[in-house]
């Protein structure tokens, strides 16, 4: 117990919550006397059956590289004979999940190998010294353990994984509302895809800002990308030129298609004050004259 | 009657109002009344109403701003909001305040450009 007392609290919760006892790893430390010296044996083991993954050329192409996650793996086990859980060993378990979320190794093949790890210690490396209730009791110690690490490591793969997907929301996020100061005072955002209520929300956010900061007086915002106009989107779209017409900055549509145009009659949408004009040109010229700059041919 | 909190100035034809405090009824009531004396008193081309001091405002508050802006289009004299936040601007379309007639520009100058043209 006194051994316990070093072991930080959200550590002794886990070990709870997988009903791993202290006997429990006096049995597994002594299993590892016995197997320990074998690892070279496991390895060998191991990799003989990894060789039928298809997973196994992608990763273990070249020999270096082979014989680093060699090392790793006889280092990973002889700390799980070790039995040692601390917040060392916790942390290493994490690397682990790091490592397989960064090279993209999945859950599946990483599941397997650590079952048949398991097989291997437990069957073909045992000697059969140990008492038959002894070795059973073993095995299911051995398999708490395995699950605590592999809980620890599936934690940290998943968080990683959902932090990836975060990023790239962000990235696409920012990708979609690419507003952008085309000349002096003249605004321009092209549309893309689908609109719906939090990406006009975005869009009108990136919008007003971008107005604010650049102090632009005509906003071409242009449609003809947009799949589908319905009610829906061209309420949203005309919250967002009012809102540049509060900013003090002239809203002009462009790239109106006949389709959108006919459904927008269609449904009664009244675009109201605004300008809207079926090609980005006639827009660009327009807000041209507005801001006073008049396009010539040179001579 | 309360003293009116937000600063009125002349410049040429022009009455610039800075407004510096968040927008109460009184607030209101006292600008409205001294704006509209002083319109009553010479005639001016319009009104501008400085708004980039302030962070917030609310949807009523801003329609009873734009209710005395009708008043002062009555007694001739056109106006034009300057310098709304992205915040502000964001939070009245959210909350679908009735924008009908409401000029907004973003500096005082194209503001001024704004009054000459009307």
């Amino acid at each position: 117990m006194a051994k316990s007392a070093n072991i930080p609290v959200d550590i002794q919760s886990m070990l709870q919550l997988h009903d791993l006892t202290e006997a429990d790893l006096a049995l597994i430390r002594k299993f590892g006397q016995l197997v320990t010296p074998k690892l070279d044996q496991y390895v060998e083991h191991f990799y003989l059956w990894m060789e039928n993954i298809p997973e196994y050329k992608q990763f273990f192409g070249d020999q270096h590289k082979l014989k680093r996650v060699q090392n790793a793996q006889t280092h990973y086990w002889s700390t799980f004979f070790n039995a040692e859980i601390n917040e060392g060993y916790v942390q290493s378990r994490k690397e682990v999940g790091e490592v397989h979320a960064r090279v993209g190794l999945s859950l599946p093949t990483y599941f397997a190998g650590m079952n048949i790890s398991m097989v291997i210690f437990t069957k073909k490396l045992y000697d059969g010294s140990l008492y038959s209730d002894e070795y059973s009791s073993l095995v299911t110690a051995f398999t708490k353990l395995l699950h605590f690490d592999t809980t620890i490591v599936v934690e940290t793969y998943s968080s990683l994984i959902n932090r990836r997907i975060a990023e790239q929301s962000e990235a696409l996020l920012a990708m979609s509302t690419p507003v952008t100061l085309i000349w002096q005072d003249i605004l321009m955002l092209p549309i893309v895809g689908i609109i719906d209520s939090k990406r006009a929300q975005d869009i009108m956010a990136a919008v007003l800002n971008k107005i604010a900061e650049s102090r632009a007086r005509v906003f071409i915002m242009d449609i003809s990308g947009v799949a589908v106009v319905d009610t829906a989107v061209a309420n949203h779209f005309i919250k967002i030129t009012k809102a540049t017409k509060l900013m003090g900055c002239d809203c002009l549509v462009s790239g109106v298609s006949p389709a959108i145009a006919q459904t927008m009659v269609q449904l009664g949408i009244n675009v109201g004050e605004v300008k809207t004009s079926s090609t980005l040109r006639d827009a660009l010229e327009n807000a041209f004259r507005s801001v006073g700059l008049k396009v010539n041919d040179i001579q | 009657m309360s003293s009116n909190q937000i600063a009125i100035n002349q410049l040429n034809q022009v009455l610039v109002a800075s407004v510096q405090i968040d927008l109460t009824e009184q607030v209101l009531e006292a600008f409205a009344s001294e704006l509209l004396e002083r319109l009553h008193h010479a005639p001016l081309k319009g009104i501008l109403i400085d708004l980039s001091g302030i962070k917030t405002l609310d949807k009523a508050s801003f329609e009873r701003l734009v209710d005395v802006t009708k008043m002062a289009s009555v007694m001739g004299a056109n106006t034009v909001f300057v310098g709304m936040r992205p915040g502000i601007v964001f939070g009245l379309i959210e909350v679908e305040a009735n924008l009908d007639g409401v000029v907004s520009v973003a500096s005082l100058e194209q503001g001024l450009e704004r009054l000459d043209n009307d």
